[in-house]
């Protein structure tokens, strides 16, 4: 296909109010939980109370007594009738055995240990407590440190370590670099586990049809074709058997693209039950054994000359992985894509161990590996800024990749497609009033009143080359990343169009309308976006989903391109109606083919449509009847250049969070003051719902700096498993957000646009740059992504315990 | 049986959502007798007799409510799965401050949470509502 680009942008880039609204609002969305079939059965789950035991006798004859219990489902029955699902690891820790349940043992507190089906659903709750299950308690692993250690109790113990992976990437000259650097910070720091919790936790519906032999299954899944892979695998049962529906979706952000285990685990219950079922996650439940986001320990060191040049980093990355690799090493790897954020450094190593836990496994959460790595860089840069006596602003200005050296390639092989960090940063500080709050911070520090201000810089690379995964094992034969769409004209004249994105509010029903509209010159209520995904009638590709920011770009492509096979198709049909005319005369608007120049002679839609599927004798001989087009978009990746070095991601968006905050340095609370957070997404496709997304994820980001955090103690149990223990914030927690854009198009995709929706973690990481700015006078850092008022007090005290302000503000040894 | 598995299961009034288990998020909020509740901590038979609004009734004659009209030109939902408790949250804040200041929607909205918006889009459409909207129950 030619280029695709936007033959007239009438519809797209505008603020269009959003399809889906129209039902949301009304209560008409239909959920998963929304759906009611004949005779439909409910399950209920009996999960581990501890972290890590064998599994010994599982009694179920008191829970099968009783009326309204249909069937029950244990490990050993799992076992037997499936496979486990594959993992991404190298051998020997590719046998690692995970199972839709506990098969033998539990390896974290709230594992599937049993499932019971029942008539009714509250049956299904009260009847848990029936089943008797006998434990033998083992040493649990909690510490990813001493996991590490050779002494340590294994989670898996087919394999030799609870060091299931590790991997050491290097690039440039590190030891040249550290040798000529005057400063050299070295230090521990630490991003949290946290998740994003979704409002509308994990449902799924099966049923089994044992006439036909096939399955349908409906699950609020962001990605179900790659569920469904797993799910194929894992029952060894045809995939073509198993239709895989998403109704509408109550949030994502990652987390529930990795839901396959109860997929299979409900597939398993229809069978058996021979009726449908359906699974409700509780909310405690889903912080419990759902996804929580990559938990990690670093040790790092960034060299930098006296005048701010950074010129190198080294880093010992430790992900506490949880007990099953559902989807790591991605996580830990995908530093790989964001390695230098947007600076200029060229000499690179990360160290990174992934540790099994005996923890809810860790998986996709909204900017996957990506904020943690921007954490890394962004606060060491902070930090150094800090011992330089420099303006953290002064420090990027130094570093920035600038505009006039796009495309530029990263160390490790990624091409940034655009961009204007400088700029970024200038908007952003305008926003803040940055030299006015700088006032009022040193005023106010002579009143105990102090103010901080934090800068972060996050990067938001997607879509996800999946040659990445050759990184990992080099057996892997993957690379590219790919996307469906359909457009089709009706007999009626009736647009409809569908995409394999399975989104969860992110509005793509109205976006895609618009696209199409500008391509077919209609508006967009004209055109039908399919709601939802249906494997019987949306089309997909195994890369199929609304994650890693893609749609802009994939999904947007696609629908381009089968929106322009249909405009093509629809202007020769237009040209031969019309007799004596090329085609390159004709124009698409107000739903007619017309002839550019005059106007004076036009045809409808409806006609040609017509034409096209019934009045066929009167379509040229070398058209094809009917009028749809299929069209599959990816992007132009390359297999990676060798075993490090590669451009796993198409665009490169990013994100200058600028923040004031004030801390009670009594009480440790840290109040936000001001935000502002300068984006750049390229060409926007609907400024409405980008600005939405740039809003969303600034509230989770903020939320997990500020307040959430997922706590285990010692002996492996979750102490935050509600969100009243987890502090999910409500509107009195967040401050109002400013947003703002930079307008630089992706040099990368034809239509300028980038992926959004991420923010790249700069809200996330400017809340512990600004409060250790705010607490710089008790020479305070903070080194942990998530800042409460305990951890600031402490902080606090043991400044003032160890050395007083004024021992602080002595200059600092250069190269200590 | 709780009220909003009767709303849901027997009255098939699915746009009442559950998003906890502690009645901290409010996907439930309904309005009983003018106030402000959340349909997951109620017996059902506790409201026999009350008078109910949820989402399905504040929408008369397919034309939106005001709050429902603000909510889509301000972008003030995005899966639209806290969206029915929300708007009837805010339907019930109106009733009592029918011109909040940007602090009073957010502790009116407090009981309520979102995991999409940041509440950014919500509170802007919150206070872009028309001062003078009908904030009574448009069943009774």
């Amino acid at each position: 296909m030619e280029k695709l680009t936007f033959p007239k942008k009438k519809w797209i880039g505008k603020r269009v109010k959003r399809k889906e609204d129209l039902r949301l609002l009304r209560g008409k969305g239909q959920f998963t939980d929304d759906l009611d079939l004949p005779g439909l059965l409910y399950a209920g789950l009996v999960r581990s109370p501890y972290a890590h035991a064998r599994i010994g006798r599982i009694d179920l004859s008191k829970v099968l007594e009783r009326p309204g219990v249909v069937c029950t489902l244990t490990g050993d029955e799992v076992a037997e009738l499936t496979s486990p699902v594959p993992n991404n690891l190298r051998a020997p820790y590719s046998e690692i055995e995970d199972y839709c349940m506990a098969v033998g043992k539990v390896r974290y507190a709230g594992e599937v240990v049993a499932a019971v089906v029942t008539e009714d659903k509250y049956l299904a709750e009260d009847v848990l407590d029936l089943v008797e299950v006998d434990y033998e308690p083992l040493d649990p692993v909690v510490d990813p440190e001493k996991a590490m250690e050779s002494e340590s109790p294994l989670v898996h113990e087919n394999v030799p370590s609870n060091v299931v992976w590790q991997g050491k990437y290097e690039y440039g000259d590190l030891e040249g670099a550290f040798r000529e650097a005057d400063l050299v910070v070295k230090d521990r720091l630490y991003f949290h586990r946290f998740t994003s919790a979704p409002l509308e936790t994990s449902v799924v519906v099966a049923d089994y049809n044992d006439k036909q032999e096939s399955f349908t299954i409906w699950s609020n899944s962001q990605r179900p074709m790659f569920n469904h892979r797993f799910v194929t695998q894992a029952l060894r049962f045809p995939g073509e058997k198993i239709r895989y529906i998403t109704p509408d979706i109550g949030g994502g952000f990652g987390v529930k693209n990795d839901s396959y285990p109860y997929v299979i685990l409900l597939a398993l219950l229809a069978r058996k039950a021979g009726r449908a079922v359906k699974w409700v996650e509780t909310r405690t439940e889903h912080m419990s054994a759902s996804l929580h986001g990559n938990e990690v320990f670093y040790d790092a060191e960034l060299a930098v000359r006296k005048d701010g040049t950074v010129l190198g980093l080294r880093a010992r990355a430790v992900h506490d992985e949880g007990a099953y690799m559902r989807r790591e090493p991605i996580g830990a790897i995908n530093f790989i894509r964001h390695a230098t954020v947007g600076y200029t450094f060229e000499n690179l190593s990360m160290d990174l161990y992934c540790i099994a836990t005996n923890k809810c496994p860790v998986g996709p959460n909204r900017s996957y590996g990506k904020m943690q790595q921007c954490f890394l860089v962004e606060r060491l840069l902070d930090m150094a800024a800090r011992r330089l006596k420099m303006d953290p602003v002064e420090i990027r200005h130094k570093n920035f990749v600038q505009p006039n050296q796009m495309p530029y390639e990263t160390p490790t092989g990624c091409i940034l497609d655009g961009g204007d960090y400088p700029g970024a940063l200038k908007k952003a500080l305008e926003m803040i009033d940055y030299q006015k709050v700088r006032k009022d911070q040193a005023k106010g520090r002579e009143s105990g009143k102090y103010l901080g201000i934090g800068i972060a810089l996050g990067m938001d690379a997607c879509p996800v080359n999946s040659s990445i995964q050759r990184l990992m094992n080099p057996e892997a034969k993957a690379s590219g990343d790919s996307e469906a769409a359909w457009v089709k004209i009706a007999p009626s004249g009736e647009i409809s169009a569908a995409v394999g994105s399975s989104p969860q509010g992110q509005g793509h029903e109205t976006v895609v309308s618009q696209i199409v509209a500008d391509l077919l010159g209609v508006h967009p209520d004209d055109v039908y976006a399919v709601p939802g995904f249906d494997s019987a009638v949306n089309p997909y590709t195994p890369h199929s989903g609304t994650y890693a920011s893609r749609f802009a770009i994939v999904g947007a492509g696609a629908v381009l391109g089968a929106a322009w096979k249909v405009r093509d198709k629809v202007l020769k049909i237009g040209a031969h109606l019309l007799g004596d005319v090329d085609v390159e005369q004709l124009d698409l608007e107000d739903g007619r083919v017309y002839l550019k120049e005059t106007k004076d002679k036009s045809i409808s839609l409806q006609d040609i449509a017509r034409t096209a599927w019934v009045d066929l004798a009167n379509l040229p001989e070398d058209v094809e009847a009917g009028l749809f087009a299929h069209y599959v978009y990816r992007p132009d990746f390359k297999l990676p250049k060798d075993d490090q070095r590669g451009n796993f991601s198409f665009t490169y968006s990013y994100a200058v969070t600028a923040a004031v905050v004030e801390v009670d340095v009594e009480t440790g609370r840290v109040k936000i003051l001001k935000l502002a957070c300068v984006d750049d997404a390229g060409e926007l496709l609907n400024p409405l719902i980008v600005e939405g997304q740039i809003h969303g994820a600034i509230g989770h980001q903020l939320g997990a700096a500020l307040y959430e955090r997922l706590i285990y103690d010692e002996t492996g149990q979750l102490l935050t498993s509600s969100f009243k223990d987890y502090c999910a914030p409500t509107a009195l927690d967040f401050p109002k957000f400013e947003v703002a854009y930079v307008d630089n198009p992706s040099l990368a995709t034809p239509w300028g646009a980038r992926g959004v929706g991420e923010g790249g973690g700069s809200p996330l990481i400017v809340v512990s740059s600004a409060v250790s700015d705010a607490l710089e006078p008790f020479n305070v850092e903070i080194k942990s992504a998530h800042v409460s008022p305990e951890e600031v007090f402490r902080k606090l005290r043991d400044s003032l315990v160890l050395g007083s302000k004024s021992d602080a503000r002595k200059p600092n040894n250069l190269n200590d | 049986m709780l009220l909003v598995d009767f709303l849901r299961e027997v009255l098939k009034l699915t746009g009442t959502h559950v998003g906890c288990d502690t009645s901290n998020c409010g996907a439930c909020t309904v309005i009983m007798n003018g106030r402000s509740m959340k349909s997951c901590t109620w017996l059902a038979v506790a409201a026999d007799g009350q008078e109910i609004l949820t989402i399905e009734g504040l929408a008369q004659d397919e034309k939106l409510h005001p709050i429902q009209e603000a909510f889509w030109e301000n972008h003030g939902l995005q899966c639209g799965y806290c969206t029915p408790g929300m708007v009837l949250s805010a339907f019930y804040l109106l009733s009592k401050i029918p011109q909040p200041t940007e602090f009073e929607i957010r502790r009116g909205i407090s009981g309520n949470i979102c995991r999409c918006t940041g509440y950014q889009g919500i509170v802007d459409s919150i206070g872009k509502v028309p001062e003078k909207v009908e904030t009574k129950d448009p069943g009774s």
